[in-house]
């Protein structure tokens, strides 16, 4: 019944040039095609999902306890890969699970005879089968500079993403980063096509991964040094280093006091937007732990360091980072006043 | 804030029967690509109504995308009911904004222009002074629900008809009158309460 509003006096200024910037019919097309072909697949990756909840749902009435992150996002970055063979080593971007410290509390459990349980995640990425080299060899090999663009002289990088799902099939195919329907279309069919993948795996479960992948077409057919002219594309990281970021989330991370008697322990995953200053936009909350969890999810994240925006070939572009934060109830807690 | 009055205009008075748009219409329904013309006419629309919601440029250009994602996906079951393209995005677009809202957490935007706080004060035609409204409205608007907050925005601020605003919330023109009505008297109360 009740909405917090924000009242604006004066319609946010917005010129005719800014909102044609945000105007892109070929990126919602290329969309539409994608969602209509995987449709079929969709439906395959939704039965396997229902059935992973449900077996979740029945192991949280077991257990009583708080695991089911079915939608942990990773921030995946896999270096770009040139249409001339240019493959440079995979800039992964390290978990930001919040395990350097134990989350502490600083209240008493009330029924606090039994110690509290230590939840311990194990997260494993989703990775090809056959390795990351063996995934850039078939880029390489197979990623055709589209004939009739020749003409254009068109250059550059697609960005793609998609989600790995718990089966390993790719999923929701969208094009990040456009360069125009025909490489758009050669994209996609690469893919389609491609290597399989391992799903990640979360606590022994399949669970689902987005992946970004920054494929990249030049004209040329000399093969280019690698170091030198590769497209690059450097994800959104934290100006002080992720060390920095981990050592912040671990000791400002507080675990709501209203919650503790419900017990509740586990991953909450939030999503944002890195954009282009640098700035947090978009935040969304993937998976939820209930308000409490996420009232605090949203302090940390305002009140975190300051990011520098992902940059791809110099020019900053958005990056979305998902953030899994875990909270747990610890020995420590109990011990601490 | 021209821009505003100008969209506003347009969707009062835009003819209902629209030959290019139906065209434009049929053969979307049979080639996705078709739809360029009709994207290119209603974005900006589009755009700006989820602005005044979200109150952040990035935010309503990436929800106008969405929209027209779905407008796509959803073009063959689409039926003329005599009504301008637009008022079917705009529905689609207060669906994509509830979304937003719900999975952002982030509060809802209202703009609220010395105009459109008038606007709802002439309506009321209550014995306090209009400063007192003013000051007062947001709290009030606070209290609404979120479909009744629309219709004021849409019948009062945005200056729409009936028959659209309940085109574009699934109800009929008339329900969308009476509620209109209702919603006022609500708001009437909420203030004299809040004295």
């Amino acid at each position: 019944m009740k909405n917090k509003l924000r009242i604006m006096k004066a319609m946010p200024s917005v010129t005719d040039d800014q909102i044609r910037s945000y105007m892109n019919f070929d990126a919602v097309l290329q969309q539409h095609r994608v969602h209509m072909e995987h449709r079929q697949n969709w439906l395959r990756g939704l039965k396997s999902l229902m059935t992973v909840s449900i077996i979740a749902g029945a192991a949280y009435l077991l257990l009583n306890q708080e695991e089911e992150p079915e939608n942990l996002l990773q921030p995946e970055n896999i270096s770009p890969i040139g249409k001339t063979p240019v493959a440079s080593e995979p800039t992964e971007v390290p978990p930001l699970e919040n395990q350097k410290g134990s989350v502490t509390t600083n209240k008493k459990r009330k029924s606090g005879t039994t110690p509290p349980v230590q939840l311990q995640q194990t997260y494993t990425r989703a990775e090809p089968k056959a390795g990351y080299e063996y995934l850039y060899a078939y880029f390489n090999r197979e990623l055709k500079y589209p004939g009739k663009a020749v003409k254009d002289s068109v250059q550059g990088t697609v960005v793609m993403s998609f989600i790995i799902d718990e089966e390993g099939n790719p999923a929701r195919v969208t094009v990040e980063h456009s360069l125009g329907s025909l490489f758009d279309e050669e994209c996609l069919r690469i893919i389609t096509h491609m290597p399989d993948w391992n799903p990640a795996m979360l606590n022994g479960t399949p669970t689902l991964a987005r992946i970004s992948l920054p494929l990249t077409f030049r004209i040329g057919n000399k093969p280019i040094s690698k170091s030198k002219v590769g497209p690059t594309y450097t994800g959104a990281e934290p100006k002080a280093g992720y060390d920095n970021l981990y050592n912040y989330f671990s000791s400002a991370l507080k675990y709501p006091k209203d919650a503790i008697k419900d017990s509740v322990q586990g991953t909450a995953v939030i999503s944002f937007t890195i954009n282009e200053r640098g700035r947090v936009a978009k935040v969304m909350f993937e998976n939820s732990l209930g308000p409490l969890f996420d009232e605090e999810c949203l302090r940390l994240i305002s009140e975190m360091p300051e990011w520098k925006p992902a940059r791809l070939n110099g020019d900053p572009v958005p990056a979305k980072i998902s953030l899994p934060l875990t909270f747990k109830i610890t020995s420590q807690s109990a011990v601490e006043k | 804030m021209a821009e505003i009055e100008k969209m506003v205009q347009n969707t009062a008075s835009q003819p209902t029967i629209d030959r290019q748009e139906a065209e434009w219409i049929a053969q979307a329904k049979v080639d996705a690509a078709a739809f360029k013309p009709l994207y290119e006419r209603y974005f900006k629309k589009i755009f700006l109504f989820i602005l005044r919601r979200v109150g952040d440029n990035d935010v309503a250009g990436d929800l106008a995308q969405q929209v027209f994602l779905k407008a796509l996906s959803a073009i063959r079951k689409y039926e003329d009911r005599g009504f301008p393209l637009s008022v079917w995005l705009f529905r689609i677009a207060i669906n994509q904004c509830n979304e937003y809202f719900r999975k952002s957490r982030t509060a809802r935007t209202v703009v609220l222009t010395e105009e459109s706080v008038e606007k709802v004060y002439d309506e009321v035609t209550s014995d306090q002074t209009l400063q007192q409204w003013g000051e007062r409205l947001p709290a009030i608007l606070e209290k609404l629900d979120a479909d009744d907050l629309y219709i004021i925005e849409l019948r009062f601020f945005e200056v729409m008809a009936f028959k659209e605003i309940g085109a574009m919330l699934g109800i009929s023109e008339t329900y969308a009158k009476v509620r209109t009505y209702r919603i006022l008297e609500k708001m009437k109360k909420l203030f004299l309460e809040s004295r």
